[in-house]
């Protein structure tokens, strides 16, 4: 009997030992149910208590939102799948928020947030009017976004806070001064990420002191820009005709000017190359 | 006995909760939840999420093909695997003109294609943590938007590693080795981060370790990776930001480490060219090339 029972407590551990699998880059697998946390089974669905929440099908919906979060301290996995509709995919209202992992399309809003500390990882944002805008000091990493029916949206927006590692195409906001990528006032850092074909707008857009670094911008009415000043470093960018590349900020009055400071940048093509700053920008190493 | 039994399962249970819980990364994949794919040839035609629950082997035909927009693929780490290697040219994964495809999280082995992208159109793929042996090409896609992350590419030498083949996109903290073209290559701008480019065998690597292509006005990144014995560490065929790169030059002829072409918009800074071994000619070089900009560089013969 002993003997049995030690074998199924080895049995257990063993599992623990093999559940969950740590792979590269942060890459976690389960291997198997249950799954902790609650299950989505219909919408629309609406989170009042914190905790682990999933998706295990696709889902199609028409009304208004189709999962709102009014309660902080809350992750949300869509496993995969895809959230399809036509006004709000996922609404964000409390603190301490994550989205993860799948595709929201067709919406006017993909994913919108009025919190603090929210995090978008993984989502893919295809053919929504506007993408993900999340609130003041969050995180929007290693997604993707794409327009729906018309361009004019916004593509990725934090009010202060990071956009790492995305990827975003075709989009022209309307609204300008707005950016397809965009710190609000509060600054932030985006780096990393790749921005294509948004000739109608401006493509990276720090409002506050912005560190934008590390990013590839083509085919876009202005790349980089920054009013709020800050560091663009590292950046490569194909302006073409009637387009600018690094608009570094102009603003303020002697002696408090705006500052940037620009090295390590690349810009090609038939455009304007750079803009003309003010007294308090600075050049490193750039190409001409 | 079987109310004993009870509470150890029970306990079993509870681990596996508590520590899935734990889980904390980029990508959570708590399946498995989707449809399962259990043979091959296998033909996804509707978007959502698909899984394999083990490993499986095909011969004569593409492995699994995705004729739908918005899919994720997780291979659960399990392998594709091709039974006549060096018959036909088949791919692990194939795709024609898709878009928003997040393949991830396994393996493929002897294959033509690891996964491939063969229409023009294709967009924003995601292709992560995936490792592929013995395939002529590793990755190649064709299109704008895709980020290859994560990924590792083993040759005996084959072709390519990763290629964004005519388009745009990322390809970021990936391992290529042995492969005899080239083990990255980019066409139309992009950025080329944090991965590793190596080549263990005696006949020179053709193009270079990191291969950039002038095709039209593309302008590239090549921030922060390793090169170590392609003939060329670095060919830059257009303009490019160049920023602390690592290239260790093996005993090919002709070599370059970083090789430059006809752009006056290259930005060099921060890179180091190692000479690992003695010069098969007189080529041997840090950097070769037309007018740019640069500065804290290191090569063998000196600061450049």
């Amino acid at each position: 009997m002993r003997k049995l029972l030690w074998l199924q407590a080895m049995a257990a551990a063993l599992l623990l030992s093999a559940v969950p699998v740590l792979a590269d880059d942060g890459f976690y697998v389960v291997g198997g149910r249950p799954t902790p946390g609650t299950r989505i089974t219909s919408l629309p669905c609406t989170i009042t208590t914190p905790g682990y929440y999933y998706l295990t099908q696709n889902f199609s919906f028409s009304g208004s939102t189709a999962i709102t979060v009014n309660c902080n301290d809350v992750t949300i996995d869509l496993m995969g799948f895809v959230l399809s509709g036509t006004t709000a995919g996922i609404s964000l209202n409390g603190n301490n928020v994550e989205v993860r992992n799948g595709t929201i399309t067709g919406w006017i809003y993909a994913l919108f947030g009025s919190g603090i500390n929210q995090r978008a990882i993984g989502v893919r944002a295809v053919g929504n009017y506007n993408g993900i805008l999340l609130g003041r000091n969050s995180l929007i990493q290693g997604c993707t976004a794409t327009p729906g029916i018309d361009n004019t949206g916004w593509a990725l927006k934090v009010t202060g806070g990071t956009i790492d590692g995305c990827t975003v195409m075709n989009f022209a906001p309307a609204d300008t001064p707005y950016g397809v990528l965009y710190t609000g006032d509060a600054g932030g850092t985006i780096s990393n990420n790749v921005v294509i074909d948004c000739s109608g707008g401006e493509a990276i857009k720090g409002c506050g002191p912005t560190t934008i670094s590390n990013n590839f911008v083509k085919n876009c009415l202005t790349a980089i820009s920054n009013d709020g000043g800050g560091s663009i470093v590292g950046n490569v960018v194909e302006a073409n005709s009637g387009q600018t590349g690094i608009a570094p900020a102009t603003g303020g009055s002697s002696p408090n000017f705006i500052s940037t400071f620009l090295d390590q940048n690349s810009v090609k093509g038939a455009g304007t190359h750079y803009g003309p700053g003010n007294a308090a920008t600075f050049y490193g190493l750039n190409s001409p | 006995m079987k109310r004993k039994l009870l509470p150890v399962l029970v306990l079993g249970l509870l681990l596996l909760g508590a520590a899935a819980a734990l889980a904390d990364g980029d990508i959570y994949s708590g399946g498995p939840w989707g449809t399962k794919i259990t043979g091959l040839p296998y033909t996804i035609s509707a978007p959502g999420a698909y899984y394999l629950g083990s490993s499986l082997t095909v011969a004569g035909s593409d492995g699994i093909t995705i004729n739908a927009d918005n899919v994720t693929l997780d291979l659960m780490g399990f392998s594709l695997i091709y039974g006549t290697p060096g018959t036909g040219i088949h791919s692990a994964i194939y795709m024609n003109g898709r878009t928003n495809v997040e393949i991830r999280n396994g393996a493929m082995d002897s294959w033509s294609f690891g996964v491939f992208e063969n229409g023009t159109t294709g967009s924003l793929h995601r292709i992560l943590n995936i490792r592929t042996r013995n395939c002529d090409y590793g990755v190649q896609l064709k299109g704008n938007g895709h980020l290859i992350k994560g990924c590792e590419a083993v040759g005996s030498p084959n072709t390519c590693a990763f290629w964004l083949n005519g388009g745009t996109g990322a390809i970021a903290g990936c391992r290529a080795q042995d492969y005899s073209s080239s083990g990255i290559v980019l066409d139309y701008g992009g950025i080329v981060r944090g991965n590793v480019v190596t080549f263990t065998g005696t006949t020179p690597s053709l193009s270079g370790g990191i291969r950039l292509n002038d095709s039209g006005a593309s302008n590239f990144l090549v921030l922060g990776n390793e090169v170590r014995n392609c003939e060329d560490g670095i060919a830059l065929l257009s303009a490019s930001s160049i920023l602390g790169n690592t290239v260790t030059m093996g005993s090919f002829s002709s070599s370059f480490g970083i090789l430059g072409n006809k752009d006056t918009a290259t930005v060099l800074d921060q890179n180091t060219v190692v000479q690992n071994a003695s010069p098969g000619s007189t080529s041997f070089t840090g950097w070769i090339g037309g007018a740019q900009t640069r500065t804290n560089n290191a090569t063998p013969a000196g600061r450049f």
